[in-house]
């Protein structure tokens, strides 16, 4: 898959996910490889560290039940508005790839 | 280059990645990713993974430092501009050295002295212009056979240049030698006689140079700064015991004593803040 185009979902993934759940670096990462398993971790945590530069999410310290403060990873208003764009930017691309008729499986005689 | 290698325990990955940042980026950005990673390995061991493990998660700290900052594999890795203003520093400061030696050192030891100068000289260019950071970070990741052997032609290469600088050295003394008896030496003598030998430590020190710039590659820079700081206090020596030879030998060079002194005084004083400066960049990444 082209790199770009993969790094683009995977961001909205990320982004997504913070939505959701306010988390910390290493469940974020851990929840990401899990589900992309051929991505290398440093991608995860690049995208992390962009969305987080580019003012998309920001960082605020918590302390969890078993240890020290952890650096937990939220959205921000800015975050939200963009989270939108991607969302549908990323629909608009589902519905033309289905209008065109792209089968969900490969084709096996071409 | 692909790099592949993953790093089998927590603090050689976080030597690496330490290595990797600290030439790059400023020192808040550097110590947020060190932090982070710390706290990433702190957590998946409380997730009762190995450090192995982790370690294979998160693959090379190359990588990770290429994927943070993608800008950076389109240029020369290492040239960045703190690097360069610090080699540059370096390389001026060799330069004077090396200038002033020449150019201040009598004629008998001239040939001598240019000898010793040149390996200097070619570490600051090399350093200026011949991405050495680049090598020396592969040198701290050579593990595989094929690296050990360059590693090996490299060490080779050091040592025939060491030696062939005591070939030369040990020419010099016989020549010396043979000129004039070393038994009852006289006053005037002293000076070369010591002089050869603070050569030597010159050439000991070179030597110590190459061995912790391969061997220590993460006190390197501080290895460096301290040799050159030594290199120039000697050459202030053998600056003073020449001058002080020649005064013996003819005293028309009495009014030059000062003249040779100052500009030496003047490279320590540069080595010596060229020291606190390193250090200084070296505490702000720890």
């Amino acid at each position: 898959m082209d790199a770009q185009f993969k790094k683009g979902i995977l961001e909205m993934c990320i982004l997504y996910s913070i939505y959701k759940e306010e988390m910390y670096g290493y469940d974020i990462m851990q929840k990401m490889s899990n589900l992309f398993p051929e991505v290398n971790e440093s991608t995860f945590y690049s995208i992390l560290r962009r969305l987080c530069g580019e003012g998309a999410t920001e960082v605020y310290y918590g302390t969890t039940s078993n240890g020290p403060k952890r650096k937990y990873y939220r959205i921000t208003s800015e975050g939200k508005k963009y989270l939108d764009t991607c969302i549908n930017d990323w629909t608009k691309i589902k519905r033309i790839v289905s209008e065109i008729g792209i089968p969900s499986i490969a084709r096996q005689d071409c | 280059m692909e790099n592949m290698k993953s790093l089998s325990n927590k603090s050689s990955f976080m030597y690496e990645l330490n290595w990797e940042l600290l030439w790059k980026y400023d020192k808040k950005e550097a110590k947020d990713i060190i932090d982070d990673y710390e706290e990433y390995f702190e957590l998946g061991l409380l997730d009762g993974k190995s450090e192995e493990d982790i370690c294979k998660e998160l693959g090379s700290p190359l990588d990770l430092v290429r994927a943070i900052f993608p800008e950076t594999t389109k240029f020369r890795r290492y040239i960045n501009k703190k690097i360069l203003h610090r080699f540059i520093l370096a390389f001026v400061m060799l330069s004077i050295i090396t200038y002033l030696i020449v150019t201040l050192d009598d004629n008998k030891h001239m040939v001598l002295t240019v000898c010793l100068l040149t390996p200097f000289v070619i570490i600051g260019l090399w350093t200026l212009f011949g991405d050495p950071l680049y090598s020396l970070s592969w040198f701290s990741s050579s593990e595989s056979k094929k690296n050990l052997s360059k590693l090996l032609v490299y060490h080779l290469f050091h040592t025939l240049l060491i030696l062939s600088l005591f070939w030369f050295m040990k020419f010099e003394i016989l020549t010396w030698g043979i000129k004039k008896s070393p038994f009852g030496m006289e006053m005037f003598e002293i000076g070369p006689f010591v002089t050869n030998i603070l050569y030597g430590i010159i050439i000991i020190l070179i030597s110590l140079l190459f061995f912790g710039v391969h061997k220590y590659i993460k006190t390197s820079i501080y290895y460096f700064s301290i040799i050159v700081h030594e290199i120039g206090i000697i050459g202030t020596i053998i600056c003073y015991m020449n001058t002080m030879y020649k005064i013996d030998e003819s005293s028309k060079y009495k009014e030059y004593v000062n003249l040779d002194l100052l500009p030496y005084l003047i490279s320590i004083v540069i080595g010596g803040f060229y020291i606190l400066y390193c250090n200084k960049l070296l505490k702000e990444v720890k």
